[in-house]
């Protein structure tokens, strides 16, 4: 039970300045994933959480108290690697129990607490094996029980997950929620997959190069991103992004949007009148999520969607729903592709125009300079003031 | 034939086994050779080595020369045998390997997986001992020995061993520490484990492949020593190369082949003992050391 706050921390590895000032709070019982692109820092932050490097500024509190000076072992905390550093030649049983070997507790008691965090692992049949007679999972289960049965103040998890395969990713991503729903310990999880920081997550922190995007809840981050950078990195497939011109009109304001292939297309936004007069007239950036852009043929109920024609360029049935790989306006940049979910039973041709319904209160404006999020159509209330407009122009 | 790994091969790939194998083949009886020859000689009696061919197999097994090279062979004046020499020489060669390999373990332990500032420019000089040849050391390390009141003794030719051993055996396990993944001892360090119960619980179980490494080493170059033993030694504190070369040369008449050549079989029974025991493991911790570094 803590509290954990990183107070402007900065790392330089040589003249490489890895972590440029992070600032996070979680509260008592957080479960705080840490996402970001390869590189930005994650595994360097936990590291000066645990205490494993020392830090060239800042602070990390916990319960308060500012720990920086505190050699690991005396911050209580207990971590799960990536790698899951099993102790090669010790048997499960050893490995799990050996933080306690350490506080001079007897062999007897120390077997007993190995096996009680066992059973809760399911690895009572494996405690007298070695390591490498483990398969995946199970090794990973070890690496989380030698960690449990310290009964720290905090966890820090760095990609447990990442080596496992996508079925026992999931089930495994259940007990993880479990462990946390049942001892309540705040827990700081490093990640790359999408749906286990937004299914685990009671907070989310998005870094890039070793500064932090967004701090938010699941739901936050999803729908309100900051800036383009979050909009991308959260939510898989990823964001779709379009670029236009602002123009203030009578409901808020209108984007212009130059269709890849000639052509012009636009929707109007609920965007406040303020903001249209600020941004009358320059580059912006659409942001839609792939669940807003629906065929035309499919359901909308509400009357949040407005139609565009817009190039298609393969159609990828999965069984459920067809992904709709449309042409990109932003150039030739990794954004160079939109992605659309049609029903199944789609008859859309690629290589053709096809009608798309998009819901606009579902989208979000970046400033097509800074990539900051000038507007998110769901703060705004949940209907457009104006009806369904079939707002084309022909070029 | 088909191999597993390898998959079909053509005429060529068998053509090019078979020379690889000669080859081979050829060198083993290269090495073979005067092994063969010791120890045909070694049971022959003086009669027939002088009469017969050097590489005809002995007509009769006659043990004459390997009771006189155990049990009489002699040095100077004294003929006492190859007893004395050999336990001289367990006892310098054990100790020379036994105190290197653990203290090398720690050092080598101590200089991958917790540095220290300058741990680098210490493990770089170490290195430096390990390059330097011996003969330059030769006159600073008698003289040196003198001092301390050590000189031509056993335990200052153990010394000697002990130190010169110590950059080698650093090195072999520093190199394969150095492999070792560092989250371990994150883990170990968050845990509360400390320095010395890694060590012991950890790393060393872990090294055993590269001890054995150190073993032959040490004990190999120990036992076969010549130039520090001739040089550090006298009569009752010599190792069993210093007394072996001292037995052929003790030419009262005819020379004894068969007395000296099994004298020098005796002599290198104990690496070759170390060998068949260890030697399995050799190539493996060369390798598993070799790696990085
Ligand atoms: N010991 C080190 N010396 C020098 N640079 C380092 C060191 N450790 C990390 N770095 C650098 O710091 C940056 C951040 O590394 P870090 O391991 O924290 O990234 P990460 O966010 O965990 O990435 P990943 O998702 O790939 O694990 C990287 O550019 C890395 O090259
Ligand atoms: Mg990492």
């Amino acid at each position: 039970m803590a509290t954990l706050e990183i107070v402007n921390v900065t790392k330089k590895f040589g003249s490489v300045t890895v972590l440029k000032g992070i600032d996070i709070v979680a509260a008592d019982g957080e479960f705080l994933v840490l996402v970001g692109p390869s590189g930005c820092g994650k595994s360097t932050l936990l590291s000066a959480i645990a205490g494993l490097q020392s830090n060239d500024g800042g602070e990390i509190r916990i319960n308060g108290i500012d720990v920086s000076e505190q050699h690991p072992k005396d911050r209580d905390i207990a971590m799960v690697f990536q790698t899951y550093a099993l102790y090669p030649n010790l048997s499960v049983w050893e490995n799990i129990a050996f933080p306690l070997e350490a506080r001079g507790i007897s062999k007897a008691e120390r077997r007993l607490e190995a096996e009680k965090v066992a059973g809760l692992l399911h690895l009572t049949e494996y405690l007298d094996r070695k390591p490498r007679q483990l398969s995946g999972g199970q090794r990973q289960r070890v690496a989380m029980g030698r960690a449990l049965v310290r009964d720290p103040q905090i966890f820090l998890f760095d990609e447990p997950l990442s080596n496992l395969d996508a079925k026992l990713r999931v089930v495994m991503r259940t007990e993880i929620k479990k462990m946390h729903k049942n001892l309540g310990t705040t827990m700081v999880y490093v990640t790359h997959d999408q749906i286990e920081a937004m299914t685990l997550a009671t907070k989310i922190v998005v870094l890039r190069d070793g500064e932090v995007q967004q701090a938010g809840s699941p739901d936050d981050v999803y729908h309100t991103p900051k800036n383009k950078f979050v909009a991308s990195f959260m939510g898989s497939p990823s964001m779709n992004f379009i670029k236009g011109i602002l123009r203030r009109n009578e409901v808020g304001a209108r984007i212009e949007i130059v269709r890849p292939g000639g052509g012009e297309v636009a929707l109007d936004l609920p965007v406040s009148s303020n903001l249209a007069r600020q941004f009358d007239g320059k580059a912006v950036i659409l942001g839609i999520r792939p669940e807003a852009m629906i065929d035309a043929k499919s359901e909308t109920k509400d009357g949040t969607y407005q139609r565009i024609e817009w190039p298609l360029e393969i159609l990828e049935p999965t069984g459920a729903d067809t992904i709709a790989v449309l042409k990109s306006n932003m150039g030739d940049d990794s954004e160079g592709e939109m992605v659309a979910r049609f029903s199944a039973k789609t008859s859309a041709t690629p290589g053709t125009l096809v009608s798309i319904n998009i819901d606009v209160s579902a989208v979000c404006l970046f400033d097509a300079q800074t990539e900051d999020a000038i507007f998110h159509a769901s703060t705004v209330g949940k209907s457009v003031p104006a009806p369904i407009l079939l707002s084309e122009r022909k070029a | 034939m088909s191999d597993m790994v390898l998959g079909k091969q053509s005429g060529r790939d068998k053509l090019f086994r078979g020379l690889v194998y000669v080859i081979l083949g050829v060198f083993v009886l290269f090495y073979l050779t005067p092994l063969y020859v010791m120890v045909v000689t070694s049971v022959k009696s003086l009669d027939e080595i002088l009469s017969g061919s050097l590489l005809a197999f002995p007509k009769t097994l006659d043990f004459y020369g390997w009771d006189e090279a155990w049990n009489n062979a002699c040095v100077g004046t004294e003929c006492r045998g190859m007893a004395p020499f050999m336990i001289n020489s367990l006892i310098a060669a054990s100790l020379a390997t036994v105190i290197p390999t653990a203290v090398g373990a720690l050092n080598g332990y101590a200089l991958s997986l917790w540095r220290f500032k300058g741990s680098d420019l210490l493990f770089g000089m170490l290195l430096f001992g390990a390059f330097i040849p011996f003969q330059i050391v030769l006159l600073p390390m008698a003289s040196f020995l003198g001092w301390i009141g050590w000189s031509s003794s056993l335990t200052g030719l153990t010394f000697t061993y002990i130190v010169y051993g110590l950059p080698f055996t650093t090195l072999y396990f520093r190199n394969f520490y150095v492999s070792f993944p560092p989250d371990l001892v994150k883990a170990a360090r968050i845990d509360g484990i400390g320095f010395f119960r890694f060590f012991w619980r950890v790393a060393l179980p872990s090294s055993v492949p590269i001890m054995i490494v150190s073993v032959i080493w040490q004990f190999t170059n120990t036992w076969n020593d010549f130039l520090f033993a001739s040089t550090m030694t006298k009569l009752e504190s010599a190792t069993v190369m210093v007394a072996l070369n001292n037995f052929v040369q003790v030419a009262n008449g005819v020379k004894r082949y068969n007395v000296d050549m099994a004298a020098a079989i005796i002599a290198g029974l104990p690496t070759i003992a170390v060998y068949l025991i260890a030697g399995r493991y050799f190539l493996r911790g060369l390798m598993a050391g070799a790696v990085k570094g």
